[in-house]
């Protein structure tokens, strides 16, 4: 077990490195000196050869490029990703800010996202090819279709332009959590639904299920003690790897309903040229996918061993 | 003659699958409608501030926007927009990827390693993440430009075409009729031609189709978020962008480009999933 973590921590480092050398060369990728463009995000005025100097001092710009990269990966990797360009503040800062709405909003979707793909995926499953089945079909293939913005919006226009039920925007209580969940809930459910449906089908289809109904036990008992169990190690594998999702998944919907959180926060900053926190968002959302889809590869391998010889 | 009748037996088969046909018409129709936007619409670009804002009507189907032009024309010139970047973003990536991803599967060893890598890497940023970010920084580096949001795209986009071509060419190294091939001194080149490309093809059109769909999704994220194709180009996210500010008093500003993107999306998906369910039963037969 030890051996297979280490051998599993080994490899996401190259993936890691990778990360961070796409996340640090961002802002070496156009043309012209970046010292310029800070004196212009940062004093909105036309860089003079002075300002452009001691910027380039102050954060070290004349150094070579890869004292800079060293220098800006180990910092990284402590949390610190340096002064905002446009505020008086340190990056790590203006992300934690937001941290606490993104986290409201991901993991109330998360949660009502599960509970209705384990329902409407076992209810389709049951009834496979039956009207149920494709009604759950159409549902997820809209879940992927419609874009979020476009349903946010309409929800908008029924629930606060004509019903007059709920805010349009805003953060604060139960009231405007409602529509960005139900907006997001429905295309973060779709694909959870699907994978549910064909894990339990996998499932219903293999001998000892044979068994169990030829043992005379009800249906009931058959799907979701016999079926069901085996089929949740999947689904339960695909659900926790959806947790990457909780930096920046739900741009779109955050941007719709004003969500203060790192969403709005990444394309509010790339519209006041604030590359410093684009490129952490950047960072950090690509560490989190490697890092939650290790997590969830050394659970499955607690889970079930035979991942751990077979590979 | 052979494959003549070969493909009149495909093509058959492609259109008794519902989920294709259905795919395929919607398709034709936004396709059709883009083609024809300079006969059976009004310029897009004219504005008449006097009818600003008015609702659908005869003259006006979908309505008018802020300034007073058709938004019927604006929707329709929007599909020739959405539909000939989503291509050209395609087409590019796919020649991208698939290059790469044959490269390393082909050839193997250290090549394959450093690519599989890149390709990890790629995998694990958030997609509309980096295209934002990299929109953000070209616009400053390159000033606003539609080829902007190409690049950027195709940066992002090439590695799904990457990593299926690579397990193609992985799982076919090991087939036996490609090993007899190269047994009797067939020429690498003989082999990409004969077996290689014609195994590949399915799944890669499989996923070009689905892959349309996610392009139009993204270019109308980038052009509602204001970071796409910039106006007076008709474009539905940035029509959509325009109208939000408008959804009290004109909500079909809002409405009707949003019908169109999630409809061409959809007609995308459901073509891609019929190909998926024709084609997938093909290789199977191996």
């Amino acid at each position: 077990m030890l051996r297979y973590i280490a051998r599993r921590l080994l490899q996401i480092v190259p993936t890691l490195l990778g990360i961070s050398i796409i996340s640090f060369s961002l802002l070496y990728i156009f043309p012209g000196d970046p010292a310029e463009f800070i004196v212009e995000a940062r004093y909105a005025v036309e860089p003079t050869q002075e300002m452009v100097k001691k910027i380039r001092m102050e954060m070290g710009l004349d150094r070579p490029m890869l004292v800079q990269y060293l220098d800006w990966l180990s910092k990284a990797v402590r949390g610190d990703f340096g002064k905002s360009w446009t505020e008086d503040k340190p990056v790590m800062d203006l992300i934690l800010e937001r941290l606490p709405a993104s986290a409201q909003l991901f993991f109330t979707t998360f949660a009502i996202s599960i509970a209705f793909a384990m329902l409407l995926g076992i209810i389709s499953a049951i009834y496979k090819d039956r009207a149920v089945d494709h009604f759950c079909r159409i549902f997820s293939l809209l879940g992927i279709s419609i874009p979020s913005f476009w349903l946010g919006l309409i929800l908008i226009w029924i629930f606060s332009v004509q019903l007059r039920l709920l805010p349009a925007f805003g953060y604060g209580g139960i009231e405007h959590l409602i529509l960005p969940v139900l907006t997001w809930s429905f295309s973060f459910m779709a694909i959870k639904t699907r994978f549910v449906r064909s894990c339990l089908l996998e499932a219903l289809s293999q001998d000892y299920v044979i068994t169990a109904r030829a043992k005379g036990l009800p249906e009931r008992i058959v799907v979701l003690r016999h079926a069901l169990r085996n089929a949740l190690i999947p689904i339960i594998t695909y659900f926790s790897l959806s947790i990457s999702h909780l930096i920046v998944g739900s741009i779109m919907v955050e941007v719709v309903f004003s969500w203060p959180g790192l969403g709005s926060l990444l394309v509010e900053s790339v519209f006041k040229r604030d590359f410093p926190v684009v490129q952490a968002l950047v960072f950090i959302s690509g560490v989190l996918f490697v890092i939650v889809n290790l997590v969830v590869d050394i659970l499955y391998a607690v889970i079930d061993p035979r991942i751990r010889y077979g590979d | 003659m052979e494959f003549a009748f070969a493909s009149e037996v495909f093509r058959s088969r492609i259109f008794k699958n519902n989920l294709c046909t259905i795919g395929f018409g919607i398709i034709l129709f936004i396709a059709m409608l883009g083609l024809l936007a300079p006969v059976i619409a009004d310029d897009p670009y004219k504005t008449n501030l006097a009818e600003r804002l008015k609702p659908p009507s005869l003259e006006h189907p979908f309505g008018t926007d802020q300034l007073g032009r058709d938004l019927f024309s604006r929707v329709v010139h929007g599909a020739r927009t959405s539909l000939f970047v989503a291509m050209t973003i395609s087409l590019i990536s796919m020649a991208i990827g698939c290059l790469i991803g044959a490269v390393s599967g082909y050839f193997g060893g250290i090549i394959d390693d450093i690519i599989g890598r890149i390709i990890d890497v790629f995998l694990a940023i958030p997609e509309l993440v980096f295209n934002i970010a990299l929109v953000g920084i070209f616009c400053v580096a390159y000033g606003v430009s539609t080829w902007n949001v190409i690049l950027a795209v195709v940066i992002t986009n090439w590695v799904s075409y990457a990593r299926i071509t690579r397990g193609i060419v992985l799982s076919l190294k090991e087939k036996e009729f490609v090993l007899c091939a190269k047994a009797i001194g067939a020429r690498d080149s003989y082999i990409l031609l004969r077996h290689v490309i014609p195994n590949a093809i399915g799944p890669i059109i499989v996923l070009a189709t689905l892959n349309m769909g996610n392009v139009i999704m993204t270019i109308a994220s980038l052009g509602f978020l204001g970071l796409g194709i910039q106006p007076p180009t008709p474009e539905w996210g940035q029509i959509l962008n325009s109208g939000k500010n408008y959804i009290t008093t004109a909500p079909w500003i809002t409405f009707f480009p949003g019908l169109f993107i999630a409809l061409s999306v959809l007609g995308f998906n459901l073509l891609g999933e019929g190909l998926r369910d024709v084609l997938e039963k093909r290789t199977l037969e191996y």
